[in-house]
């Protein structure tokens, strides 16, 4: 997959005022700079690459656009994800992750990395540390669906990150908008404060939005234009989203460094344009032993349904046994415990002994559907003799037909018998039956039963349906 | 909750390639399709479905092997997280689910005995898939109140089998044609191999395609 190359610029001190320098400096080199944390800012690389020929080229170019502006010591980190190029920057002066390394690169990091860059929460990396989930390698080698399962939308997201994609892709041009808000100031603005007001007011005018759609804004464009057009665009990105104040604090970061400039006009439009949103998480989500929203509805569902349905309403418990019917049973769900997670994962999971390896049992793919109660059904060989399971496990004669009531139909192949004692240790509970796959022509359709013979009669079982 | 509007606007040829990529993973997350697997979602993709079953659609199941095409069509939804009811008079043979790759935790059969209405109204909208089988007793007009609330929720209904001339009109119906036994001469049924039709109110021009139930 051809992933976006980016870069991360970082200052080796936490420094507003150099920052903002040094992303108005590189507003020359790539637009759509993204804000990343206090110290780092990030570049898609596409289109300066080719520009200026090749990373390295790139690289030397932001370093000497930094100190241009007065801006010493940068780190210039270049990877194929946000998270990659973060990392790679952190290291001793930066350095590039070709695109060939970047799986490697990635998973020799330790998770400690989706907590410091990545807003994966604490608790999560410390259970990952726990688990022995130390490296990111390791947690792409986890099943994501397993992931997703234990930690909730973190743990689709830390499976994500960790298989060198991003949560929202970085782009280099502007998106097909979301949401897009901006007002207007006939009487310029001069005074911060009043621009972060309206900024303020324009931040809770996107969250309203988005909100009654259940979505939040992960990526915006904000910008900020004088009346003599002059502005200052910035891409900010958290991976879950911006509540009004986050985004109004960074809006705030934004202008009042710009203000500091030398403008020559007060603030005539300001524009919060959404280019990536994400579904609004309603609960925090994620911790071991904790659910998801899809569980809770589920759960309440299940209680209004009980209420209706009463036994009705049943959920799947393993049993064991060869009996492809009843290796799983289904149970009332008033009667078992759904809501806790490890009863319910064990309540499904079949036991030590895989049945496959079990002797007696068919062959194969099992019916689909269950003939509920068993319908006795006789097995004719073509001349009208009842076929049966002689004591050598071999049919007496070739079925020919199943008498199924009145209706009599060809059997076009049949497979088995596959005998069975089951119980055969208790006198009362002891059985002792063989299966037989067979398919027979029913209105010219072929349909594949299942049938037992006990006791000298023919039951249908299952079909595949 | 959120509408596909914004899916349904764009033109196609706009949902291809590389864009498909982006859109899919910053802007459509919440509208992205049920994950389908395998063949059947080769078969979406080449309807112009994204390779899933868009939301808030009633998709149908008939024909000759129903119950095992729809395990296969689940499986892949069940196993990364989604919710599946099984809301009808005859419950599947859960081992045969369990082959398929379902997650059994997240399954919930049904029963509706004579009230089908109140437990479709409990289950659509609550669970992310519905699976059901329309008793012949139900009015047109409540399966059509059905449809539209399952339109208007972030999931899929799934009708099972059915009647040629049911009462409810499927965005996507899959019709198995006929099927074909492997492992006849090994011994035992080893696959089903069945030919499946593609149509419904979303496919203009119905596409066939072959899917097989069973260990490849």
């Amino acid at each position: 997959m051809n992933r976006t190359r980016v870069a991360v610029v970082a200052l080796s001190r936490n420094d507003d005022r150099e920052l903002h320098r040094l992303a108005q400096a590189l507003d020359a080199v790539t637009p759509m700079i993204e804000m990343v944390d206090e110290c780092a800012l990030l570049l898609p690389m596409r289109g300066p690459t080719r520009y200026f020929g090749g990373e390295r080229s790139v690289v030397d170019r932001i370093v000497a656009v930094a100190e241009s502006v007065g801006v010493g010591d940068v780190r210039v980190g270049v990877g194929s994800s946000r998270l990659a190029a973060r990392v790679a920057a952190d290291r001793e002066g930066g350095s590039i992750v070709p695109a060939s390394r970047h799986h490697d690169f990635l998973a020799a990091l330790p998770v400690s990395v989706l907590q410091d860059h990545a807003h994966v929460d604490p608790d999560v990396v410390s259970l990952l540390l726990r688990l022995g989930l130390g490296t990111l390698g390791a947690v792409a080698g986890v099943e994501r669906s397993m992931l997703a399962d234990r930690f909730g939308p973190d743990g689709d997201d830390m499976h994500v990150l960790a298989t060198g994609d991003d949560l929202h892709p970085v782009c280099a041009e502007p998106l097909p908008t979301q949401c897009f808000v901006e007002s207007h100031h006939d009487a310029a603005l001069d005074d911060a404060a009043a621009v972060v007001f309206a900024a303020s007011l324009l931040a809770d005018d996107m969250v309203g939005q988005l909100e009654p759609r259940g979505l939040v804004a992960c990526r915006v464009i904000a910008e900020f234009t004088t009346e003599h057009d002059e502005s200052c665009s910035r891409v900010w990105y958290h991976p879950h989203g911006f509540t009004a104040s986050m985004l109004t604090e960074r809006l705030r970061w934004q202008v009042e460094k710009w203000l500091d400039d030398d403008l020559t006009a007060g603030i005539a439009h300001v524009s919060i344009d959404v280019q990536a949103v994400e579904a609004r998480r309603a609960t925090q989500l994620g911790l071991w032993g904790e659910h998801g929203e899809a569980d809770r509805a589920a759960w309440a569902a299940v209680a209004r349904l009980v209420a209706i349905a009463g036994d009705g309403v049943r959920v799947p418990e393993w049993r064991g046994g060869r009996d492809p019917m009843s290796q799983f049973a289904l149970v009332p769900a008033g009667r078992v415990e759904i809501r806790d997670p490890t009863a319910a994962r064990q309540r499904v999971t079949p036991g030590e002994v895989h049945p496959r390896t079990w002797t007696g049992e068919i062959a194969g793919i099992v019916p689909t559907v269950p003939i509920d109660p068993h319908r006795q059904v006789d097995v004719v060989d073509d001349g009208g003799q009842r076929v049966v399971v002689t004591g050598r496990h071999m049919f007496s004669s070739q079925p020919g037909f199943v008498v199924d009531g009145v209706r009599r139909h060809r059997v076009v192949a049949c497979f088995g018998p596959w005998p069975v004692e089951e119980r055969w240790w208790d006198a009362a509970r002891r059985r002792r039956v063989a299966r037989m796959q067979c398919l027979v022509d029913i209105d010219n359709r072929h349909t594949a039963w299942l049938l037992v013979s006990e006791n000298r009669s023919w039951w249908l079982v299952g079909a595949y349906d | 909750m959120s509408s596909p509007a914004s899916l349904k606007q764009i033109p196609a040829n706009v949902l291809s390639a590389a864009n498909v990529t982006t859109l899919s993973r910053a802007v459509l997350k919440r509208d992205r399709s049920i994950p389908v697997a395998g063949r059947i979602a080769d078969a979406l993709r080449a309807a112009g479905l994204a390779g899933g079953l868009p939301r808030g659609s009633v998709c149908a199941v008939t024909g000759a092997a129903p119950v095992a095409l729809t395990a296969l069509l689940l499986a892949e939804a069940n196993a990364s997280g989604a919710w599946v009811a099984w809301c009808a008079a005859t419950s599947p043979n859960v081992r045969a689910l369990f082959d398929a790759g379902w997650q059994l935790d997240r399954v919930v059969c049904v029963d509706p005995q004579r009230d089908w209405v109140a437990c479709m109204n409990a289950c659509v909208g609550e669970f992310e898939i519905v699976v059901t089988q329309i008793p012949s007793t139900v009015a047109p007009a409540e399966v059509r109140r059905m449809s539209t609330a399952v339109s208007r929720s972030n999931g899929v209904v799934v009708v099972v089998g059915g009647e040629p001339q049911r009462p409810v009109s499927a965005d996507l119906e899959f019709r198995v044609e006929g099927c074909n036994w492997t492992g006849v001469d090994g011994g035992h049924l080893s696959a089903q191999d069945m030919r499946v039709t593609l149509g419904g109110r979303r496919i203009p021009d119905p596409r066939p395609f072959r899917v097989v139930y069973g260990p490849s």
